[in-house]
């Protein structure tokens, strides 16, 4: 047995505690980042909210800005999906205000009508499978130099084993990276809705949401979704 | 026969949440049933523990039989879960939404089940955590050189993913149910939910880290079920070692999956009245795929029995013959008929679309591929080098409590989940009405 190991101690605990240093570092600090930007928003919309989540309930509330100019959402709400997807395609061209659609399916083709730019979780499950790929070849790197125990004529430092653990290692850190950019970039956990979402958006209803600001932009939006086929129009 | 009603948002919303309706006595009494044989279960683990490993039938030189077979099994019965969910999604197969929840819920309690019979296995249970490194006093570090140390690290991973694939595919469910329904369950619902509201942003980033977690998860199907093989392959063992045990054992996992999964949906299907949603076109689909992992395995008995010839190596031969003529040969022989002979019928698409066919397909799926490890793992190693030593096992009630233990804790799960998780991913359905509408109408006409 190498005696010389059991003076060496330090250094796995001072590993694992850089790594857990900067795991805390790279996640509290995306944390703490996303947790001010939901306060700001929570505080913007304070006084709008109530506890319901129903765009209905906070209509007669109105949002109102410090200059006196309403400000707030137009809503439609449509039934068929290939009214919707024209409805986007229409919206996005000629509203450079803004607008959200909401749909309770996943559909490529309203996310390819939103033209939205690509989703940067991708960045975060990359960033977690490189952490992981390195933090696997690291672990059982410096563990094995550390209790250097030879196994059936393996050498100490074997590749073919230590690919195995730090490809383990590599997809559970990318998996976990990437829910966690999911939920950083999702704005999620949030249990505060905007104030245009609408409950039915979430079974079987598509909605969309053009932002205004004054009456005459409300009006035109109302009706240009009455136009392309909304059932019902709200303002919140 | 007149022409079932087009499905349409609502009418998935409805018929999903239906089946997540409160329980009956009939549910509430298989579930306690479970519960009972379960107990049962730990009560003989609990005896194990109090008097001694000693109390299996295993000893030298069958140091691994019941526990670590039964172990291998749940694992593999994981795998389609996986295969269903991540592979056929990066393949954008239309036949995916439907089945994809029970699956992957299938994979989550079956790899729960499957993380607990190596602890099983030690003599000393109480000390499993050795296998994690830590920092401790007496400065040892697990040797990463070991598959048994690569097997710790893939199934916790794997188990890891696939609760985190199908928390994330459910979110959206939960979103849906919470603005369905009214008061506590719907605030339940809401925090499950996480805030999900729909918009397209929050799609797009979803649809991103999905696909991509989906190209995770299919190399991990694959080296899961690899890495198992390697705690076989790597001993010197005559009949473990082997170079086509990693795709042997891959389609041997995938096929009891889809055993088990051929088992379950009917039975899914029928109480939860989902018949809407998984549809005669889904069982057709996995009657072709269970038939494909079937040919498979059967390339590989063949594969192995011709590397026994033609090895020359009499060690090797000798192993071989015992298991095909030995003590144990009435059980290989209905392996082969379970998972060679009797999947031949799926060739004929009536079979494949018949619902008892396929639950008894699924049921003998299981049988072989249970026996299929069992020849593996304790058959050959009753007959080692020392033919004094030769020694063969049969298992005791413990051993035959815990497995049957680990059958009810599996069922128990999945039960709850059933009444607790839409098992149908409402949400993806809605995606492919359109498949599932023209499946629905196919079906119709021809009447199969």
């Amino acid at each position: 047995m190498n005696t010389d190991n059991f003076g060496g101690s330090a250094r796995p605990r001072s590993l694992v505690a850089t790594l857990a240093a900067a795991a805390v570092a790279a996640f509290g600090g995306a944390a703490l980042q996303r947790w001010r930007l939901r306060q700001s928003a929570s505080a913007r919309l304070a006084d709008v909210e109530s506890s319901a989540d129903n765009a209905a309930e906070l209509l007669a509330a109105g949002f109102r800005t410090k200059r006196g100019v309403e400000r707030g959402v137009a809503i439609g709400s449509f039934r068929d999906e290939s009214d919707a997807l024209c409805a986007i395609e229409k919206i996005r061209r000629d509203w450079p205000q803004g607008f959200e659609a909401y749909s309770p399916e996943l559909s490529e083709h309203f996310l390819e009508a939103m033209d939205l730019p690509k989703s940067r979780t991708r960045f975060w499950i990359l960033g977690g499978a490189i952490f992981g790929q390195v933090s696997g070849w690291t672990i059982t790197i410096m563990l094995s130099i550390y209790w250097p125990h030879r196994v059936g004529n393996m050498p100490v430092i074997a590749v073919p084993p230590f690919t195995i653990l730090s490809f383990e290692l590599m997809v559970l850190m990318a998996v976990i990276a990437g829910v966690c950019g999911l939920m950083y970039h999702a704005g999620m956990p949030t249990f505060v809705a905007p104030p245009e979402y609408m409950r039915r958006f979430g079974r079987d209803r598509i909605g969309i949401a053009m932002n205004c600001a004054g009456e005459p932009e409300f009006r035109r939006a109302e009706s240009i979704l009455r136009e392309l086929g909304a059932e019902d129009i709200l303002r919140a | 026969m007149s022409a079932a009603p087009q499905l349409n948002y609502q009418r998935v919303d409805e018929q999903v949440l239906a089946a997540m309706r409160p329980p009956g006595l009939l549910y509430l009494g298989v579930v306690g049933l479970m519960a009972m044989i379960f107990a049962a279960g730990v009560a003989a683990f609990i005896y194990q523990v109090y008097v001694g490993i000693g109390v299996s039938g295993m000893g030298q030189p069958v140091i691994w039989a019941f526990y670590i077979n039964t172990f291998v099994v749940w694992v593999g019965i994981g795998h389609s879960g996986t295969l269903i969910s991540a592979v056929l999604y990066l393949f954008r197969s239309r036949w995916r939404p439907s089945i994809y929840r029970a699956s992957e819920t299938m994979t989550v309690f079956a790899v729960a089940v499957a993380g607990l019979f190596p602890i099983v296995h030690l003599g000393r249970p109480w000390f499993f955590y050795w296998l994690l490194f830590y920092p401790n006093e007496r400065i040892l570090q697990p040797d990463f050189h070991s598959p048994l140390v690569w097997d710790f690290f893939a199934i916790a991973t794997y188990f890891t993913v696939s609760c985190i694939f199908l928390y994330i595919g459910a979110i959206p469910d939960f979103a849906t149910i919470a603005a369905s329904t009214r008061g506590l369950r719907s605030k339940f619902y809401r925090v499950l939910s996480l805030g999900w509201r729909g918009s397209q942003r929050q799609w797009k980033h979803f649809s991103t880290a999905y696909l991509l977690m989906a190209g995770f998860a299919t190399p991990l199907v694959i080296s899961v079920h690899s890495v198992v093989s390697f705690d076989f392959a790597m001993g010197q063992q005559p009949g473990w070692h082997d170079t086509i045990f990693a795709p042997y054992f891959v389609a041997s996992a995938i096929y009891s999956g889809l055993g088990m999964l051929l088992m379950i949906l009917p039975v899914t299907r029928s109480v939860g009245h989902l018949e809407d949603e998984i549809t005669l076109w889904h069982f057709n689909q996995l009657g072709k795929v269970t038939l494909l992992m079937s040919l498979v395995i059967s390339y590989a008995y063949l594969s192995e029995a011709f590397m026994a010839w033609y090895s020359n190596v009499s060690y090797i031969r000798d192993d071989f013959n015992m298991r095909y003529w030995g003590p144990y040969s009435a059980l290989f022989w209905l392996m082969c008929w379970c998972n060679c002979i009797m999947p031949l019928a799926l060739f004929s698409k009536r079979m494949r679309t018949n619902l008892k066919f396929m639950f008894v397909m699924g049921f003998f799926a299981l049988i072989g591929i249970w026996l299929d490890h069992f020849v593996i793992i304790a058959g050959s190693l009753t007959t080692n080098f020392m033919p004094s030593q030769w020694h063969f096992y049969a298992p005791t009630w413990p051993e035959l409590m815990m497995e049957a233990g680990s059958f009810a804790m599996f069922f128990m799960f999945y039960l709850i989940a059933y009444k607790a998780e839409p098992i149908v991913s409402m949400s993806e359905v809605k995606s492919g009405l359109r498949w599932l509408n023209q499946a629905r109408r196919k079906t119709d006409s021809t009447g199969s």
